[in-house]
């Protein structure tokens, strides 16, 4: 049996079993007992935000078009005589993948045939197939989930909010892509990506369930540590220098929706970091945020109280290495009026300073939640991944809000929420028609 | 999570099995006690579920109570007091919402607790759990004889902008419009949310004596899934509950017989400034929870359009490119199917076409054994897997109360597993197509 590190928590009851594996493929799993679902997701550092790359040393930037790590996600299921679903279906077990901004997830879900479908899993993602038919007949499938998100007023508010609020970082784009960047995809820009991105030492797998983790290191390398999988490409990610200011303080789009649906927010120029700071900032503002205005707050009370917001009113934060926001979403009558209450709402709570009772009733709200959450294994599996991929440890995570201190927020909340930054995206009831920027 | 390969909006399998392990005992107050012993969890389920008739008086008034009783109790009348109670409680979290379940309509309340276990030990949260339960249904800020008016009147509003925010998802809003075209002499096409015509007639006063009614007179069940066993949940729920003068009166069947579908299928289409036509079919399966074919049932479905190996997916996605999804779901209760997919305005004609033809081909017994075998496993696959979710496992036990039969999910794996090709294609010919609705684009033909 394998040898594998071991992170644990106490308040949590939790621990995580790691390893490496000869290939370079980290291999983590969390054994939950009684479970009767088993989940596994190999996942890569490779998301829609990586459109534009360099090998060091060899070659000349390279450009790819938007939406082509999710295209591969798509396409990776194709093989020579059909789709690798076929396989995980005729094992019972349920299959699916995920793109997001600096991620892309292969999984599966089962109770029985557990190692069949976990050899199958490692083997069809290290083992590409793409043909030109085949690149052709998917464009007519994204297409269409293009034109999904297109109606989704949600999503809309959301996008024109990142469109606003960043300049020239590619999160600003479509995961999914355009109509016209997805037509533009062939078998070879695919190929080129997989190179690049799917080199075992840029991956992770992750299994949680009633599973032995040490068997979990040991049958991948029984899969995996065979196989030649070539030196490492020495990747460089090439993203645009980010001005400090926003690209529109306010944009628009008509659609037909039965009231307007805002989202609006702040972006944070205080990046470039991850590990264990990056971690401290994001539970703090959690607390912080939910102090601001989650469902017990003055602020969101008033705000109910008076109209402006319903029970769709949300707030949400998003810190990666080289990016970071906070924003609040939801449906109101007067988006503008809400906005302004909301701006008020901070500079007065700022100004107030924190209320230490507050404080702490919110860090046990706040890890209630967390403990809550581990009772899911679609919880624990993405935001495992989603960790450590920014060099965070989630197992750490009521440890981290247990140490946070009143004063480390109110830090975090005199530096984020600066007027000038402040950018605004509204979708209208009307038809179609678009401004801003 | 940013965007999946694929999404099957309405599960094959939807919630159905009774969970073997709940343990039933009717308490002196007109309740009836659910309990699961489960101590994998870090969270206990605790859960009240009220039922009454599907009508637009009951729809609206239960609805409008949920969203007015989660705004405050007779101890902590004010909302952000309230709240800040449940942050206290690490987070404890509070719902109180209506659902439906064929044509019965239930009111929900549930509260979700942190283990003690994983706190100070002792059983302080499981306590307070109870109480809140209790104070959330029976003991809700008042004003003089009627409920708190602010509260009312702001959630008056905020139900009717519920109601037609409906539009604004629009695989909802085109599966809602296609039931209510279906059913529109029966009681289903109500919405579970009521109807915005009838808001405006309810005062503080008047929604004060429908919930000491419905507390009253509507058949209750509690459910605690969790690290809690049976004689102590039963202490906890009588010592909650006991003091209440209930006196439940019976429901009508959940499930009328519909209007036998016409010969030639129903066809609506609307028109909207949208990007994707969004079509929704609607079938009628003679067949329902209640009945003895209901494993055949869901797995006619799991063949046609449940899964990603169904006939839906393979041949509208897969072969065809028409549509990112393309799936089948049923409604238990009153034994409806549905069939919608994301596709161009122009595929309106093809998709239709082969949607129709892969139901036929199950009808014909067209169906190959790993279709069979494949979707067995994903049957099972699914069943047991519930055992995971509370919250899948009351909603089990619910569909078994509401249909007035239940069957555990041992035995429902058995018989799913026992399932046949002929059982499928005599299930599959007793499906109708009913009515066909269509959203698409203001501009393109109009003869859709």
């Amino acid at each position: 049996m394998r040898e594998m590190e071991l992170d644990r928590s106490e308040l949590l009851r939790e621990e995580v079993a790691r390893t490496r594996l000869n290939c370079g493929l980290e291999v983590a799993a969390l054994h939950k007992r009684g479970y009767a679902k088993k989940y596994a997701v190999l996942a890569t550092r490779y998301g829609s935000a990586d459109t534009r790359f360099r090998i060091r040393g060899t070659a000349d930037p390279v450009s790819t078009p938007e939406g082509i790590a999710h295209f591969l996600e798509h396409k990776l299921f194709e093989e020579e005589n059909g789709s690798i679903d076929d396989i995980f279906a005729d094992l019972g077990a349920y299959s699916n993948a995920f793109t997001n901004h600096t991620m892309t997830g292969y999984l599966f879900s089962c109770v029985d045939n557990f190692w069949p479908a976990f050899d199958t899993l490692l083997d069809f993602v290290m083992r590409p197939h793409f043909s030109d038919e085949n690149v052709e007949k998917e464009k007519g499938i994204i297409e269409q989930e293009i034109r999904m998100n297109e109606d989704s007023p949600d999503w809309q508010a959301v996008n024109g909010f990142l469109k606003a609020l960043y300049q020239r970082h590619p999160v600003r784009e479509e995961i999914a892509g355009t109509i016209d960047s997805v037509r533009s995809i062939t078998k070879e820009t695919l190929y080129e990506c997989y190179r690049t991105f799917y080199h075992p030492s840029n991956m992770t797998l992750f299994v949680v369930g009633d599973v032995s983790p040490a068997q979990v290191g040991d049958r991948a390398s029984a899969c995996l540590d065979g196989r030649e999988f070539g030196t490492a490409p020495n990747l460089e990610r090439l993203r645009p220098e980010e001005p400090r200011e926003i690209g529109a303080h306010r944009a628009e789009k008509g659609m037909a929706v039965s009231e307007p649906i805002v989202c609006f927010g702040y972006k944070d120029n205080r990046v470039g970091y991850d590990g264990p700071p990056l971690m401290r900032k994001m539970i703090g503002m959690e607390i912080l945020m939910h102090m601001l205005a989650g469902r017990s707050s003055a602020l969101y009370n008033a705000l109910y109280a008076d109209g402006l917001i319903d029970s769709s009113f949300d707030w949400d934060c998003d810190y990666e290495r080289d990016y970071g926001f906070a924003m609040f979403e939801g449906r109101s009558e007067n988006p503008d009026r809400l906005v302004e209450r909301v701006a008020e709402g901070i500079s007065a709570f700022v100004a107030g300073g924190i209320d230490p009772d507050q404080f702490e009733r919110t860090r046990r709200r706040v890890i209630g939640s967390m403990l809550r959450s581990f009772d899911s294994l679609e919880f624990i599996a993405y935001n495992f991944l989603t960790y450590h991929f920014r060099d965070m440890r989630l197992i750490e995570c009521v440890e981290v809000a247990k140490s946070i201190t009143a004063e480390e927020t109110a830090g975090m909340a005199g530096e984020l929420f600066d007027p000038e930054l402040l950018a605004v995206s509204v979708v209208l009831p009307g038809s179609g028609l678009e401004q801003g920027e | 999570m940013g965007h999946t390969r694929y999404a099957i909006s309405r599960s094959a399998w939807g919630g159905v099995a009774l969970e073997e392990v709940f343990q039933v005992e009717r308490l002196p107050m007109g309740a009836n006690l659910h309990t699961m012993r489960a101590t994998k969890f870090k969270t206990n389920l605790l859960a009240a579920v009220l039922q009454s008739d599907l009508s637009v008086d009951e729809a609206t008034h239960n609805a409008l109570l949920g969203q007015v009783l989660r705004r405050g109790t007779r101890r902590w009348p004010e909302t952000a007091d309230f709240m800040r109670n449940l942050d206290d409680l690490y987070g404890t979290s509070v719902s109180a919402d209506v659902a439906k379940k064929g044509e019965r309509h239930l009111l929900v309340f549930a509260v979700g607790v942190v283990n003690d276990a994983y706190l100070d030990g002792g059983d302080a949260m499981l306590r307070r759990g109870f109480s809140i339960l209790r104070e959330l249904i029976c003991e809700p800020a008042m004003e003089g004889s009627g409920l708190r008016a602010d509260y009312v009147a702001q959630e008056k509003t905020n139900l009717r902008r519920r109601i037609e925010s409906i539009l604004d998802d629009k695989q909802a809003y085109a599966f809602r419009r296609c039931n209510e075209e279906m059913c529109r002499t029966e009681p289903y096409a109500v919405s579970k949310l009521g109807r915005v015509e009838d808001i405006d007639a309810i005062t503080p006063d008047s929604l004060a004596q429908w919930h000491a009614r419905a507390v009253r007179e509507y058949p209750m069940d509690i459910f605690v899934v969790g690290d809690v066993d049976h004689t102590r949940a039963a202490g906890l729920a009588l010592e909650a509950f006991g003091g209440s003068a209930r006196r439940p009166r019976p429901v009508g069947t959940a499930s009328t017989r519909g209007p036998a579908p016409s010969s030639k299928p129903r066809r609506i289409v609307e028109r909207m400034p949208v990007s994707q036509g969004h079509l929704v079919m609607g079938y009628r399966t003679g067949t329902t929870f209640a009945t003895s074919d209901f494993p055949a049932l869901l797995f006619t479905n799991g063949v046609f359009g449940g899964y990603t190996h169904s006939k839906l997916f393979q041949n509208v996605r897969e072969r065809a490119s028409l549509a990112y999804f393309a799936s089948s779901g049923i409604e238990q209760t009153k034994g409806l199917m549905w069939v919608n997919a994301g596709i161009d305005f122009d595929a309106f004609d093809t998709a239709v076409g082969i949607i129709e033809e892969q139901l036929d081909a199950v009808r014909g017994g067209a169906i190959t054994e790993s279709e069979m075998e494949n979707t067995r496993r994903g049957l099972i696959r699914d069943i047991e897997m519930m055992r995971d979710q509370p919250s899948s496992l009351m909603d089990l036990a619910l569909t078994g109360i509401v249909n007035g039969c239940s069957i555990t999910a041992e035995q429902l794996k058995q018989r799913v597993s026992q399932v046949s090709l002929e059982d499928v294609v005599r299930v599959a010919r007793g499906i109708q197509l009913d009515t066909v609705y269509f959203l698409r684009n203001e501009e393109g033909a109009r003869h859709a």
